[in-house]
């Protein structure tokens, strides 16, 4: 045992003492559980105290600019891009072409019957890089009658997110008809590279989508209209 | 040992910069020749629109390939400059006919497999995906003028584009002339032909930002300038109208913006 045991120990048996005189010398203040009092004064006129948040209105202050600012952006990016770009899913660059089947083209017919009525120059088949899918065909062709001929060029869809390039300029075309159960829309688009009219005609079934695009030598859309939406 | 290391090490940093740089090639990916990168809405508010344009009668035959090989965006234009010629002589393309007359109008005979066997032909001499995915300027150049002789024709070449900007007054001049121009374009923004059709303030257009090297031909230019109410020149499109080679959007406007990169062009003149 070193020395320093022997000095704690000593002076516990210096000081031990029998448990019932220690607790009689001290009874009074053992048994006393009451609070000491202290004297009533006078503190003066009662006030309440102002807790301060200098740092909440601060923090406030700066999440007001910083929204400020936000919406002040986000509202002159809305701004230069108005009207607001179509949400263009996937474009060229999301998909492929390829020749047009003889069965896809005879599944294309059956949905599409008016183009039985051409004479096809050229069919083909977009279809999306991910996972092949058809998402539109393409069917070129010519129709000849007594009284004109008509150069044709039919997209038929097949997924409403492929945003093909032209796309956008069939909203909004001015004339609007209904032949059987054909939704026609149609406008004159200008002129095509020959220098005849040039329409653009978007048609609706329950089967089937169609952008078209129509020039021909005498300008008898109405003619074409009738021979490719009525029976 | 160390004047070993030295003379290895001086060599392998000599080699880089003695060696051939590599040509740039021109493909498709994607199909319209390169890879669609955004679109973006344009309004052109005006009060007077000037229009001053012209282009080929009948443009150019929109041809395509879907044979399956790749990267043959230069043997389509190659193609199509042939199907243009081929008008004026008729052995250019074998078994074909380039046009036709309806109703007294000379119009261009859509493709058959006549034409794909002219890109397979050209592809093989333009040496395409030889060296690198595509076809770069100077094979075009040869295989072009190899596929011309052994049709019996000349081919000359005079270039249009200097130092990635257009000669104006050269590519006219070609347009004037009947004769084609092919263009190596990296980067490119498209605009629709049937847009920038407005008679009455604002223009409003689409404009279509294309990454990637393509090759276009060229048949026709476009300028357009926007005037407001006080007489001030508000906006100029300055665009060349070309054949893509892609059927979904054959013919467009290149707008020639800071976002088109002309590598290079050469008029085409057969005889």
């Amino acid at each position: 045992m070193g020395r320093f045991e022997r000095d704690i120990r000593k002076k516990i048996e210096e000081s031990d003492q029998p448990f019932n005189e220690w607790f009689a010398e001290r009874q009074d203040r053992l048994t006393d559980f009451e609070p000491p009092e202290e004297p009533a004064s006078d503190l003066g006129p009662v006030r309440v105290r102002r807790r301060t948040f200098a740092w909440l209105t601060g923090a406030i202050a700066v999440l007001l600019v910083a929204f400020v600012v936000t919406a002040v952006f986000l509202f002159r990016g809305r701004s230069q891009s108005q009207p607001q770009i179509p949400d263009l899913s996937f474009g060229e660059e999301g998909v492929y072409m390829e020749a047009l089947t003889d069965e896809e083209f005879q599944q294309t017919l059956q949905q599409v019957p008016a183009l039985s009525r051409l004479t096809v120059t050229e069919r083909r088949a977009v279809r999306h890089q991910q996972d092949d899918s058809t998402v539109m065909v393409i069917v070129i062709g010519e129709q000849e009658t007594a009284e004109d001929y008509y150069f044709v060029n039919a997209r038929i869809e097949y997924n409403d997110n492929y945003n093909f390039s032209e796309k956008m300029y069939y909203q909004d075309l001015a004339n609007k008809i209904v032949i059987g159960d054909t939704q026609i829309s149609y406008g004159l688009s200008g002129q095509d590279k020959y220098g005849f009219a040039e329409y653009r005609i978007l048609s609706e079934t329950d089967d089937a989508t169609v952008y078209w695009k129509v020039s021909s030598v005498n300008d008898l859309l109405e003619e074409w209209l009738q021979l490719t939406f009525g029976n | 040992m160390k004047k070993l290391a030295a003379v290895l090490l001086s060599v392998l940093f000599a080699v880089p910069m003695f060696s051939a740089p590599r040509q740039m090639t021109f493909a498709d990916n994607g199909f319209n020749g390169a890879s669609l990168d955004r679109t973006e809405f344009k309004t052109i508010s005006f009060a007077a629109k000037e229009n001053d344009e012209k282009s080929f009668y009948g443009a150019l035959p929109e041809y395509s390939d879907d044979s399956g090989r790749q990267n043959t965006c230069a043997n389509v234009a190659g193609a199509i400059v042939l199907g243009y010629y081929d008008k004026d002589y008729d052995n250019l393309i074998e078994n074909f006919t380039s046009t036709r007359e309806i109703f007294g109008k000379i119009i261009y005979t859509p493709q058959t497999d006549a034409v794909l066997d002219v890109m397979a032909r050209l592809y093989d001499d333009m040496k395409t995906n030889v060296t690198a995915g595509g076809t770069t300027v100077a094979n075009f150049k040869s295989g072009f003028q190899t596929y011309v002789n052994e049709q019996g024709r000349n081919v000359s070449y005079t270039q249009v584009v200097s130092n990635q900007q257009l000669l104006s007054s050269r590519y006219k001049q070609s347009i004037d002339n009947g004769r084609p121009v092919v263009f190596f374009v990296s980067g490119y923004t498209v605009i629709a032909t049937i847009a920038l059709d407005a008679e009455s303030g604002p223009e409003e257009y689409y404009e279509q930002y294309y990454v990637g090297n393509h090759t276009v031909v060229g048949y026709g230019y476009r300028t357009i300038r926007y005037y407001n109410a006080v007489g001030n020149l508000v906006k100029q499109l300055d665009l060349l109208t070309v054949a893509t080679g892609n059927p979904a959007s054959p013919l467009v406007y290149i707008s020639l913006d800071d976002y088109t990169n002309l590598i290079d062009g050469y008029e085409i003149y057969i005889y």
